[in-house]
């Protein structure tokens, strides 16, 4: 074996922590005006910052010739993700609403989905001067401080993070969706919404919670942060139709997400 | 039969130089190490040969291995005549060693190079007979061909001294018991007027590409850095810290005649591994400036030190992804997102303002150092 190969996806890997670290930086510069607008329902918006941020990801991963599935341009009904040759899937920020409020829980995600998996991703936190990276197939990274596999641990034990879909495609799935909530708040150490998967699923995949989960995630929201958690030795399980952008998904430690797989399962 | 002392972590402390602090015939060693290879050499061979640097020459001893183990061949129970285990793994592999020694009544004593690993040790063991020590001393974790011809598990080391939290008591072994204020006092020079240092003579040897620190210090411009960074050290020292002068003059005047010790054969690759260790917040390179800054003064020498170790990149390094960092980011994340400095303070605005002339200095030195 070469142990001096250049590792997988070397300049996928760079070109992302690259672009998510200039845009960081660029989140940070928040105008007071910033330009809200509703985009599928009143609590997903977008701002003139989202655009910003976007068109500078776009700007860092062109060298590279991949096509970029983004957030703010992507139309629901008429794009597709390419399945037949890698893409980058970026968020500008997720976490939009947290962002308009001054609330610092929010991120820059991009990621990289080869024959439908998730193979490298970085995502900034800039607000906590983070970056959460992936290395080829050799790790991942928080500010280049290796994330170690999580400890095992009972639901009970654990402390989880959710996310709803940005809009209830019928109330039944709502409900439903709240009821998970309350199951895993009741069965866990608690069950927080911070208000962005990316953050979440970080925070999973640095130890600070054992497991995060989502219902009707977009790609964008989890790409990056997924394929760090991947890396970082989390259990990832992710139910997406090929082509489509909408996944359930969750993250962290085996036992947990065997757990909330099962809740899961009985919403669906 | 003799009573055994467990050694985790056979490496240039654990092997080279703690059967040194015990009497000859009085104990055989258990050692505990990931590497299968070594572990493998130290079960078959049952002995190898330590040899101390003394006056001027090498003093040798035969350590006895009365069984050489891989951690998950460990098992507590077997070794119920331990009269002590050491701990020597690196501060990163800490909370990996933590339940080996659960199940131990000995007591513990953490050799690693940061006395939060005591805390480490005791919360994952759940013990509390975990003590502090520091191994005053450099040792290397080979030698030289000729030694390694007759034994190839041979290792040098220099005449020093183990430091021990008093409190860790019962066990007959030639260290020297400290109390806090003693220990506080010995981990300070340790870690400003050795650790500090000795890591900017490996990184810069890395970029004059030499194999051993004392090669490193042969260059005139190394060792004027090396100098440089222990007289801003000791500047700042004798500031800040209600420590004797007579003692930090003395330490940081051993400190410079062991680097330059053509008997060690201490690696480079060995002293500048993890670099993103060596360049913790408050650790041996970039505390070492902020206490400088915070005494009134910018140390150009520490500064190149920090430099050289953002730049070290040496195959099989566990923070090789650091060069992937760098080619990622901008110099400016590099230190907000790397070196974890916030942006504007003292540290970071000099390091912004001053590593394109190091680097430039750094190159030329390498230039340099390819010419002759």
């Amino acid at each position: 074996m070469n142990d001096h190969r250049t590792p997988l996806w070397e300049r996928e890997a760079e070109a992302a922590l690259r672009a998510v670290s200039i845009a960081g930086e660029l989140a940070l510069e928040r105008p007071e005006a910033l330009g809200v607008r509703a985009k599928e329902s009143a609590r997903d918006i977008v701002t003139d910052m989202d655009l910003r941020i976007e068109s500078v990801l776009r700007e860092q991963l062109a060298p590279l010739g991949h096509p970029v599935v983004a957030e703010e341009s992507f139309v629901m009904d008429t794009d597709s993700l390419p399945e037949d040759r890698p893409a980058f899937v970026v968020d500008p920020i997720d976490g939009t609403a947290n962002y308009a409020s001054g609330l610092s829980l929010y991120a820059v995600s991009v990621g990289l989905i080869s024959a439908g998996c998730l193979v490298t991703g970085a995502v900034a936190i800039p607000a906590h001067k983070e970056l959460f990276f992936t290395h080829g197939d050799a790790g991942a990274y928080l500010n280049g401080r290796a994330l170690k596999p999580p400890a095992p641990c009972t639901l009970s034990q654990a402390l989880v993070a959710a996310t709803f879909s940005g809009r209830a495609s019928s109330r039944d799935i709502r409900t439903g969706e709240f009821r998970l909530f309350g199951q895993i708040n009741d069965a866990s150490r608690g069950c927080l919404r911070l208000g962005s998967a990316a953050v979440n699923i970080c925070y999973v995949a640095a130890g600070r919670m054992q497991a995060a989960y989502g219902f009707d995630a977009k790609l964008w929201d989890v790409a990056g942060a997924l394929a760090v958690a991947r890396q970082a030795g989390c259990a990832v399980f992710v139910e997406r139709a090929p082509g489509s952008v909408v996944l359930d998904y969750a993250v962290g430690v085996a036992g947990v997400v065997t757990e909330i797989q099962s809740f899961m399962s009985e919403v669906r | 039969m003799s009573q055994s002392i467990v050694i985790v972590g056979a490496g240039a402390i654990g092997r080279g130089f703690l059967p040194w602090c015990f009497a000859e015939q009085r104990y055989e060693f258990v050692f505990v190490d990931a590497n299968p290879r070594l572990v493998q050499q130290l079960d078959e061979r049952a002995q190898f040969t330590i040899f101390m640097v003394k006056d001027g020459r090498l003093e040798p001893r035969t350590v006895r291995v009365r069984r050489a183990l891989l951690p998950a061949q460990f098992h507590p129970g077997d070794h119920g005549d331990a009269a002590a285990v050491f701990v020597n793994v690196g501060p990163r592999n800490v909370d990996r060693v933590a339940p080996l020694v659960a199940g131990l009544s000995c007591p513990v004593i953490s050799c690693e190079n940061d006395p939060a690993t005591v805390d480490q040790l005791r919360a994952g063991s759940g013990r509390r007979e975990i003590y502090f020590a520091i191994p005053d001393v450099i040792a290397s974790n080979t030698a030289p061909a000729e030694l390694l011809a007759q034994d190839p598990l041979s290792v040098i080391c220099e005449n020093g001294q183990l430091f021990v939290d008093e409190a860790a008591a019962g066990v007959d072994c030639d260290w020297v018991p400290c109390s806090r204020q003693e220990l506080d006092k010995q981990w300070t020079a340790k870690l400003y007027l050795h650790n500090t240092p000795h890591c900017i003579a490996a990184y810069l040897g890395s970029w004059v590409g030499v194999q051993y620190v004392h090669e490193a210090m042969q260059f005139p411009t190394v060792a004027a850095i090396v100098k440089g960074a222990m007289t801003e050290m000791l500047t700042s020292l004798k500031l800040r810290w209600n420590i004797p002068h007579a003692f930090l003059d003395w330490y940081a005047e051993k400190e410079l005649a062991r680097f330059s010790s053509r008997l060690l054969f201490d690696p480079i690759s060995r002293v500048a591994r993890e670099p993103l260790r060596k360049l913790e917040l408050e650790g041996r390179l970039l505390g070492a400036a902020q206490i400088c800054l915070s005494s009134g003064f910018v140390p150009a020498n520490i500064l190149t030190g920090i430099a050289s170790a953002l730049l070290f990149q040496a195959d099989g390094d566990a923070d090789n992804h650091l060069a992937f960092m760098r080619r990622a980011l901008r110099p400016s994340a590099l230190l907000t997102h790397v070196l974890n400095l916030r942006k504007g303070e003292a540290l970071e605005c000099v390091l912004r303002e001053q590593l394109p002339n190091i680097v430039g200095r750094l190159e030329s030195l390498e230039r340099g150092a390819q010419a002759t």
